[in-house]
């Protein structure tokens, strides 16, 4: 497996460095794993609550919301009749001869 | 002492004799001149009132367009139900940009103020003639004058209709939240006040008529959302078509533009306008349809302790 001119000692010196290697990646990889997944349980658990704290609007909310929302349709189609206004205006006066 | 009268001589009857033929014949000449003169002056008084209105006119209307164009639209695109979102992945955000709508101010502004510049040359005016020439250009450029206001008008009248969009978005989505929440009754909370009617209609049956009529409205909207969408691509590329075209004519100040090129453009964009109106009566359509299911949604709704 190793030359038959490296040193015992140096075979094991190596095998060492490579076991601790793989130790200290393997306790990198579970670290990053568990805070990986923690950070995706917790983004989950403040996704669900604040699925369950969505207040519903009462009754009186909607009313103004749907006064608000004729308002806003009322005004469009007064903005678009006088968009329509302009570009059929034939109100300009020849003031030439 | 009585001085002696002398007889005048030839000469000084003659002189006299010319004097009055002279005088016969300049009177009529001069009263024929200042007649004249007293006409073009009339005509001159009435041309410039004449133009002065029209130009006044074309102000009023700018400015009236103008004013609407600087108060915005509140879109506010924020919490709303997740299938109101998005289209086919795209946000479903639709706004007039600050861009389209800075341009259109901008194009408003500058013919208001050319308008006045030129009033500003009717008043200083005292020859019929220089009178009857700003009056061709005043003619020749009522289309261009006219295309500033449909495209600032039109602009605005997108914008009203992106803000009633949103509104709408938002009404839907507090009306999905009471219909998920009448929904509920059915799944073992019937105990809970909300879900007594009333006029005692079942809770499940509401829920199910509105969420019926509320999917109405949200197929309606998405539809509503796309045309949108292509609106306010369209009048951006007419309002920066526009922008190209006064530049162009006669650089941009309000000269004479009768036989320029980009007349004939204007022409172009006005229909191209015209069918941005077809577009808009369609949408508004849609919007007042949809606005009605959610008004019905609301009345179901109402009848449930909320």
């Amino acid at each position: 497996m190793y030359p038959a001119d490296v040193p015992t000692k140096r075979k094991n010196r190596m095998l060492l460095w490579i076991a601790v290697s793989f130790g200290v990646l393997a306790v990198v990889v579970v670290i990053v794993a568990t805070l990986a997944l923690g950070g995706v349980k917790q983004a989950a658990e403040q996704n669900d609550q604040t699925a369950e704290e969505a207040p519903v609007a009462t009754n009186d909310q909607v009313k103004q919301s749907m006064a608000v929302l004729d308002a806003a349709v009322k005004q469009a189609d007064t903005d678009r009749a006088a968009a329509k206004a302009a570009l059929n205006d034939d109100n300009a006066v020849k003031v030439s001869d | 002492m009585e001085a002696a009268v002398k007889p005048m001589s030839v000469r000084r009857v003659l002189a006299a004799v010319l004097l009055s033929l002279l005088l016969a014949v300049y009177s009529p000449m001069a009263l024929t001149t200042s007649a004249q003169s007293a006409q073009d002056s009339r005509q001159l008084q009435q041309l410039k009132q004449k133009i002065t209105k029209e130009l006044d006119r074309r102000t009023a209307e700018l400015q009236a367009t103008l004013r609407k164009l600087n108060s915005d639209v509140r879109i506010d695109n924020i919490g709303l139900d997740a299938s109101l979102n998005s289209l086919n992945g795209r946000n479903l955000s639709v706004e007039v940009s600050p861009d389209t709508k800075k341009k259109a101010k901008e194009l408003a502004q500058k013919y208001i103020t050319q308008l006045g510049e030129l009033k500003q040359k009717v008043n200083d005016t005292d020859t019929l003639e220089e009178a009857q020439e700003i009056a061709k250009a005043v003619d020749s450029q009522s289309k261009l004058t006219q295309t500033v206001s449909v495209q600032a008008s039109m602009t605005k009248a997108v914008e009203s209709l992106t803000g009633a969009f949103d509104r709408m978005r938002s009404s839907a989505n507090q009306l999905q939240g009471q219909v998920t929440k009448v929904k509920s009754c059915a799944d073992g909370n019937s105990g809970a006040s909300y879900c007594s009617a009333a006029n005692g209609a079942d809770a499940k049956e509401s829920a199910a008529n509105a969420q019926a009529q509320l999917d109405n409205a949200k197929t309606i909207m998405t539809t509503i959302g796309s045309m949108l969408a292509s609106l306010v691509a369209i009048v951006l590329a007419l309002v920066m078509a526009v922008v190209g075209v006064t530049t162009s004519l006669a650089g941009g100040s309000l000269g004479d533009a009768s036989g320029t090129q980009g007349l004939g453009s204007l022409t172009g964009i006005l229909s191209s306008f015209t069918a941005l109106g077809s577009q808009l009566d369609l949408t508004g359509g849609l919007t007042s349809n949809a606005s009605g299911l959610l008004g019905g949604v609301t009345g179901i709704m109402s009848m449930f302790n909320l």
